[in-house]
């Protein structure tokens, strides 16, 4: 079906393949790198990892991602009412 | 149209599914490529803070509360980064990055601003894909 190969001819690039493919288990709560389909580097700070990184696979660009955790999530942000008052009362 | 898989992820209990997509993001020379999540219920997207000192953002915006789940909130400064999702760049993009003693983000979360704003989404649980369609303004 058209559909189904329109999802998978998506134009992802390949390092968030091997992202999506890699079983990440043992990285769990840490930051990998991923450069040429390779997970280059593991840690828990991304700046130091990309300053290695640098040193060794120069300007390419990498593929960052901090695996999650094993839990359910639940997100959502908003902006502060206490900020941004809907509406004020004088006393 | 591009469309993308969601991302099947393991918990405790079993696998879940999540609408994350491959991003990439540049400020000032560096750049990367990321996933987010997508969370319709947020008004704002959220970039972690790791991320953000990876590339050497200046953490010098304003600073303001953000509120999250269970009432706490989350004290970030703003900072604009170019954003690219399916092959379209938006430039300076506003996103609100988490200061230093404050919780960091787990992820780079893409909510109404800018994600919404600029894309019709379709999310097609069953079917496992989200598909995004740049509106033209």
């Amino acid at each position: 079906m058209k559909e189904d190969r329109d999802l998978h001819d998506i134009a992802m690039n390949e390092n968030y393949q091997t992202y999506l493919k890699e079983n990440l288990e043992k990285y769990e709560d840490k930051w990998v790198v991923i450069i040429d389909k390779k997970i280059v580097a593991s840690g828990d700070s991304l700046k130091e990892l990309l300053g290695k990184v640098r040193k060794e696979h120069g300007t390419k660009t990498p593929f960052v991602a901090k695996v999650p955790k094993k839990t359910f999530m639940t997100l959502s942000a908003s902006w502060s009412n206490a900020l941004f008052p809907i509406c004020s009362r004088k006393s | 149209m591009p469309s993308f898989p969601y991302v099947l992820e393991k918990v405790k209990d079993g696998f879940v599914y999540r609408p994350k997509i491959p991003v990439t993001i540049s400020y000032k020379g560096n750049r990367i490529e990321t996933w987010a999540i997508i969370d319709s219920g947020s008004d704002v997207s959220i970039l972690p803070r790791e991320i953000a000192n990876a590339l050497c953002t200046e953490l010098s915006g304003k600073q303001v509360d953000i509120a999250g789940m269970g009432g706490g909130l989350l004290k970030v400064v703003t900072d604009y980064i170019n954003l690219g999702i399916a092959g379209i760049n938006l430039p300076q993009t506003k996103v609100f990055i988490p200061v230093e003693g404050s919780k960091d983000a787990e992820q780079f979360i893409l909510g109404h601003e800018p994600l919404f704003k600029e894309f019709n989404i379709t999310f097609e649980y069953n079917a496992k894909k989200i598909t995004l369609n740049k509106i033209r303004h």
